[in-house]
Parts: C-alpha cells; structure tokens; sequence
C-alpha cells in the first residue's frame, strides 16, 4: 500500500466516520427533548389515545387529555414528586389508596444519596433506562431489547402465582427483582437492600395503577365522549375516579369498590391478588418420581400431554419444542394491531407509522419459547413451571391449562378487570383455560424440565463448551 | 482520574455529595476522612473523585509554574496557562452539574474530561525529551499526520457517541438512543479500520523507529476496546440472551445490576477510550513535528536515508 493511497483511503474513512458521528450527535441532539430538562414529566399514552380513536371512530380532543392529565396529577403527582404534588400538605390520595407514600418517597425522584448511605431515586437509577418514566416498557434502550421491558400501565404481569387475570402478589415483583427474568435483559437485583427492593415494589405497583387509571380514563372518553360525572371540576372528577377510599383492605372484608372508582378498583386488586394465588394440588412434582421408574414415566405421560390434543403444547412450541410452532401472533401490548387487520402494502406501513409517531415501538410476534434451552423466564423450579402451565402467562399468547373451576375464577377475575372503555383481554389469549388435571400438569412439568436433557436439545452444548473444557482440544 | 470520573458515572454516584464547593457543609478539604473513607460507596467515589481532582488541579499549577520557570518556548507557556484555564473549568462544570444536578451537564464534563486529558498529553509530549531535541531527523511522513490527526478527530468524535449511551436521561426517546448505539458501532469499525491503517502507515513509513511501539499500542487498545465493549453491553443487557443464559461459565456473573464486574466494564470502556485517543494524538503530534523538522532542512536528503539520530 503506498502512502497516497492509505491517506486516500483514511480521508475516506475518516470522512465516512465524521459525517456518521455529526449526522448522530446532531440527529439526537434534535431527538432530545430532554436538553434543560431534570424533572422528566410522565408521558401520556398516546398509542392509547390514537388506538381509541380509530377503534371508536371519534377524535379526542386535546383538551379532553388535558383533562385526564389533570385527574391523574391529582392523584399521582409527578415523578419527582408523587405525593402532594403542589405542596400544599393536602391529605395524601395516595396514602389513602393503600400506598405506603414513604417507599414511593425513596423510588421516586432524581438520583441522589445521603451521607448515611441512604439512596434516593431508585427507579430512575435501576430501572428508568429500560421501562421508561411513565413505565411504559418504551425507555431509551426498549427498541434493542428482546423482549421488550415490561409495559406496568397494562397492569399485566407475566410472572406470577395467581390465576390468569389476577395481579401479581408483592411476592412475585420480588421474585422476579431478585431473581432477574434469566434469558432476557432483565437483571437480578440481589445486591440491593431489602428496603430499596420494597420501594421498588410499591413504585411499580403505583406505575402500573397510574396507567391503567390512564388507559380507562381514555376508554371512557371514547366511549361516553366525557369523564364521569359529567359536569363538575376536575377535582369532582378526580374524586370520582379515586373514588371509595380508604379501602378497609386490611381486614379482608371489603366491599369492592364502585366500577366507577378507578383507582380503589385496581388497589382492590392488588390487595386481593394474595387471596388469588394459585395453591397446587394434593400431589406435589416429587411424589409422581420417588424413583428413576416413576420419573422416567412421569415424563412419559407429560410428552404424551405435550403432543395431546387436551395440553396442545406442540401447536406453539413445536413438534420438536424449540418453539417453531405458530409464530403470527402478537403480545397482548401491541393490541392495536386490530387496527392494522385487512391492511397491506403502504396501508399498512402508514397505519403502523401512526402508532409508532405515538410512541410505539416496532409491533413483534409472540415466538414461542424453546423449551429445549432449559431457560425459564419465569423461573426454574417445578412451581415455577407449574403457574405457567397452570394459569398461562398473562398477556401473551400463552393459555392456561388449570381446572375448568379454576378457568371459571380466573374468567370472574378477567371480567372484574375489565371495565367500561378497557379494550378488554387479547382474542386468544389468556382466557383460553382448558381441562388438564393438576396431576397432569405435574407430569408436563416433569416433561418441560427433561427437555434439555435429552440428546436431541445437546448437539450444541459440546461444540460450545468442548473447548474450553476439553485440554486434549488445547495441545500440549 | 478519567477512571474514578467513569466509575462516579457507573455507579451513578454523582449525587452523592449535594452540595458544592463544599461537601456536606465542609469544606472539601476539611471533610472528615474517616466518614469518606469509611462511609457509602457512592460517597467514597464522588468526594474521592473530587480529592482527585484537587490533586490534579495542584499539578497543573505546578506544571504552568514550572514551564514559567523552565522553559523558555513562549507557546508552551502559553499553552500551561491555558491548560490551567481548562482545569478551573472543567471543575466549575463537574461542580455545576451537581448544582444543577442536570445529566447533559454531567455528559459535557465527561467530554471535557477527555479533552483536557487529551491536552495534558499534547503537553507531555511538547515538554519531552524527544520533541525537544529534534525527535528522530527529518524524514518524510508522507500522509501519516493527516491520517494520525484524523484518526485523533474519530476517537474523540465517538467518545462524545458513547457519552450519549453513558449519561442517558430519563426521557430520551428509544429512537435517539438506538440511532446513537448503531452509529457508535458503525463508527467503532471506522476507528479500528483507521487505527490499522495508521500503524500500517507508520511501519511503512521510514519515520517508524521512532513511533512503531505507539502504533502496535494503538491496534491492541483499538481491538481490545471492541471486546470490552461488546462485554459492556453483555454485562448490562445480556445478549444474544439464549446463547449466553445457558453459558455455564457466565452463569451468575452477566446481568446482575450493580455487580462489581459490570462497574468495571462500563469504567474500563472509558478509560481504555481515553487511553486511545492519547495514542493517537501522540503520534499525530509526533508525526507533525517529524514533518516540520523535515520543511525546515536545507535539503531534501531526509526524504532518500529516513535516517534516524
């Protein structure tokens, strides 16, 4: 390479890197609302507002969302300050409502310590990044996440020991905190204090309470064209919607609150979601192997669940497990897709454009997990295992297979979810529960946790591994 | 100090302290040791870090006065006294981003940090033995400054890239930061293509006695910049999540928020950056010199032996 032509060559290399670099700095520094900005505000949900509209055939107006933002000020403040937003030392809404306003005090806020250790702003240090200020699952790093952070606003939550329609108990938040969501982007808290964990817990309780106090707020404006009760301020408003509180949620023998009374509605959930844990049956997964022989057919009869048309496990996971069954179906969050059905070409490009101009991020399919990896999102303990079988995993495509009086309870608790406006669950998921015996599910268990053992699932593993592990592979 | 300024962004220790000047109502000096050395982490980071950065502050007052004192290259003085001006100011925004507790404030100081260090080593070089006395003789450089100053540009260029992914707000709309995390990388094989070249311009140019340890410096930092990187973006977001869930070594090491391996990771990507666009300048600044020692013979000898003194 003679000199003229390496100096050709890193002009244009250089030219090439220094325009990239100018075309991204200057790209996000036009992107960045941010600039001058240190109290972040929360973000309305417009794919919301712009999913009511096109379903409804109405337009909400912006002065209507001003409305709703105004309510939801009024009861949740800001992300700096949640509690008594305007100062005014006013009785605590959300006191009222059953939150415990010094742990959000701790989780809410700006990065910051004391000199005593004590941290401040937990959410924005450890979570923000991912699951955005409003907890939206949209923060700055969602686009390259796999599968994208979890969206609290729904109120759905994957993971959990309750039936299907039912919130998660504070127990599977800490659980999953702990313990991380192994296979994905979510990490394990276990280095944190058990107080910083605790606040955690609440300020995801109080996101996800907020956004579905958003979303149904915006269901009732599409549907009614105002928010209840129809004349009077904000703040009648806004009582209405926080409505019947304190709950007595102590003594366990609260009336529910009125449908209208948004807020003491889904804090009732929440409190209740401890009486809607799912207590396994009789037969607990070590009784069905006691020896090799029981073990071995265990995992005979959950194979032969697996490719049975009662479990249907196969149609999803594939006929070899490794999730290659159907892949056209859409996690719950992206339900406005019902508005993309029928659409193709430009159509369909200018009506996801609408929603991504929203702030939605790219709509992706619901790949079925490969079971052979041995990884669970969720958790690798044979209970684990068994609340996904059992209840499905709420918001995704994924059934549940628990008794039909169970389908029956988890039907009641999807219908107390859904409330005048809310779009209701997604078609095909979460409700379909069918008939498999909580014995039969233990053997699916049994069968999903062999998976991996079986040489089929292993090729790669000595490929990868070998290596490294094998000192013949080195030379000496 | 780029390394502690890193690890206060780490571990977001940068409010630790609230107030400034002063911490914690003392005065930065005052401030009882035991409850600093003693105390949170967080706090151990940020008031060492400004310690630190007392020290270094000291050291280019002693610098300018030594330069003052014994050199008597007029520029170089100059030069002391602006190093000067950019260390009052670059501990003026480190203390301002507290103040105002403002992330792009934050991410300005971290550019600037680079910078300055960027300027002490232009200094250390201007001030050593070997730009004194003449470098190696003249020789032709052929286009090995351009390429060395451009490659310098590239460095610093994706160091302000990667500030944008280190000091992300809150609201920053996950279009911008997937537009600057693409570009980050498009530009990384940029700078790793440009490094090569440059050290295949410094082994074929007949001036690489003098450089050729700082060009094989430059492709191992570049390359090994890659890999801490990639391992960066693993520690914290695990991926490809399949392959490496199951990867029995890393079990129990990737994605735990706050671990020690992933502090240094994030840390060392910085410093390693740092460490980079020193290597670059230095040649860049060498190269130039070789060039002008070359402009300034009588005859075109150099050109022919590429003699070495």
């Amino acid at each position: 390479m003679s000199d003229s032509l390496s100096t050709r060559a890193s002009r244009s290399l250089s030219g090439t890197g220094i325009l990239a670099a100018l075309v991204a700095v200057l790209g996000v520094s036009a992107g960045c609302s941010d600039i001058g900005n240190s109290s972040p505000p929360f973000v309305p949900d417009l794919v919301n507002v712009r999913f009511q509209e096109r379903a409804n055939g109405i337009e909400i107006t912006d002065e209507q969302q001003q409305q709703v933002a105004d309510i939801l000020m009024g009861i949740f403040g800001t992300p700096d300050q949640p509690d008594d937003p305007f100062g005014g030392g006013a009785e605590s809404v959300l006191a009222r409502a059953g939150f415990d306003v010094d742990k959000l005090k701790i989780a809410a806020g700006p990065v910051s310590s004391t000199e005593e250790g004590l941290n401040h702003g937990l959410y924005r240090k450890h979570c923000v990044h991912c699951h955005g200020i409003t907890g939206d699952g949209a923060g700055p790093t969602a686009a390259f996440l796999n599968p994208y952070p979890r969206d609290y606003r729904h109120g759905r939550f994957k993971f959990k020991s309750t039936f299907s329609g039912a919130k998660p108990t504070r127990a599977d938040l800490k659980r999953i905190l702990m313990e991380g969501a192994p296979g994905t982007s979510m990490p394990s808290f276990r280095l944190l204090p058990d107080n910083e964990i605790e606040a955690l817990i609440e300020y995801v309780i109080y996101l996800s309470v907020r956004g579905e106090t958003e979303r149904k707020l915006t269901g009732l404006l599409a549907v009614d064209g105002f928010l209840p009760p129809e004349e009077g301020t904000i703040e009648d408003k806004g009582v209405l919607v926080a409505g019947g509180l304190p709950l007595a949620i102590d003594d366990g023998e609260a009336e529910e609150p009125e449908i209208d009374n948004i807020v003491a509605t889904l804090m009732y959930e929440w409190y209740t979601a401890k009486d809607q844990v799912i207590i396994p049956a009789d037969v607990p997964p070590m009784a069905l192997a006691e020896t090799k022989a029981d073990y071995d057919a265990s995992v005979a009869i959950g194979r032969e669940l697996f490719y049975g048309k009662a479990a249907n496990c196969y149609s999803c996971h594939g006929d070899s497990a490794q999730g290659d069954g159907q892949a056209n179906d859409y996690h719950y969050r992206f339900t406005w897709r019902k508005e993309l059905t029928g659409l193709e070409g430009d159509e369909l490009a200018e009506a996801i454009a609408v929603f991504r101009e929203s702030g939605a991020l790219r709509p992706r399919n619901a790949i079925p997990r490969n079971l052979r990896h041995g990884i669970f999102r969720g958790g690798r303990r044979p209970i684990d295992i068994y609340y996904r079988i059992y209840s499905g995993i709420y918001g995704t495509p994924m059934p549940g297979l628990g008794s039909e009086r169970d389908a029956q309870a988890a039907a009641e608790a999807m219908a107390e979810n859904a409330t005048a406006g809310d779009e209701g669950d997604d078609d095909g998921a979460d409700g379909g529960v069918k008939k498999v015996s909580p014995e039969d599910i233990w053997h699916l268990v049994n069968y999903v946790k062999s998976l991996h053992l079986e040489p089929f699932s292993r090729p790669i593993e000595p490929m990868r591994l070998g290596a490294a592990r094998e000192p013949a592979s080195v030379g000496r | 100090m780029i390394w502690i300024g890193a690890l206060v962004t780490t571990t977001r220790a940068g409010m630790a302290v609230p107030d400034w000047p002063s911490t914690y109502g003392y005065n930065l000096l005052l401030y009882p040791w035991e409850t600093w050395f003693f105390g949170p982490w967080d706090l151990f980071i940020e008031h060492g870090h400004r310690l630190f950065g007392v020290l270094v502050g000291l050291l280019t007052i002693g610098l300018c006065l030594g330069l003052w004192l014994w050199d008597e290259r007029g520029w170089v003085r100059v030069l002391g006294l602006v190093a000067l001006v950019l260390v009052i100011a670059q501990g003026v925004l480190g203390g301002l981003r507290v103040v105002f507790d403002e992330v792009r404030l934050a991410q300005l100081h971290g550019c600037a940090a680079q910078f300055f260090f960027a300027f002490t080593v232009a200094m250390a070089v201007f001030t050593s033995p070997w730009w004194r006395r003449g470098g190696i003789s003249a020789a032709t450089t052929g286009g090995l400054p351009r390429i060395a100053l451009l490659t310098t540009l590239l460095v610093y260029l994706q160091i302000v890239l990667g500030s944008f992914l280190r000091h992300v707000h809150p609201t920053m709309h996950h279009e911008s930061f997937r537009i600057v995390v693409v570009f980050h990388v498009v530009l990384a094989a940029i700078v790793v293509a440009q490094g090569f070249l440059l050290g295949v311009s410094v082994w074929r140019s007949r001036v690489r006695l003098g450089m050729s340890w700082l060009a094989a410096l430059l492709v191992t930092l570049t390359l090994a910049q890659v890999a801490v990187g990639i391992a960066t973006w693993l520690w914290k977001y695990a991926l490809p999540f399949e392959a490496l869930a199951g990867w029995a070594p890393l079990n129990g090491w990737l994605n735990t928020a706050g671990s020690m391996s992933e502090s240094i990771m994030a840390t060392a990507h910085v410093a390693v950056g740092a460490l980079i666009l020193a290597t670059a300048l230095t040649i860049a600044l060498r190269s130039l010199r070789i060039a002008q020692l070359a402009r300034q013979m009588p005859t075109p000898l150099a050109g022919a032996t590429g003699a070495v003194a």
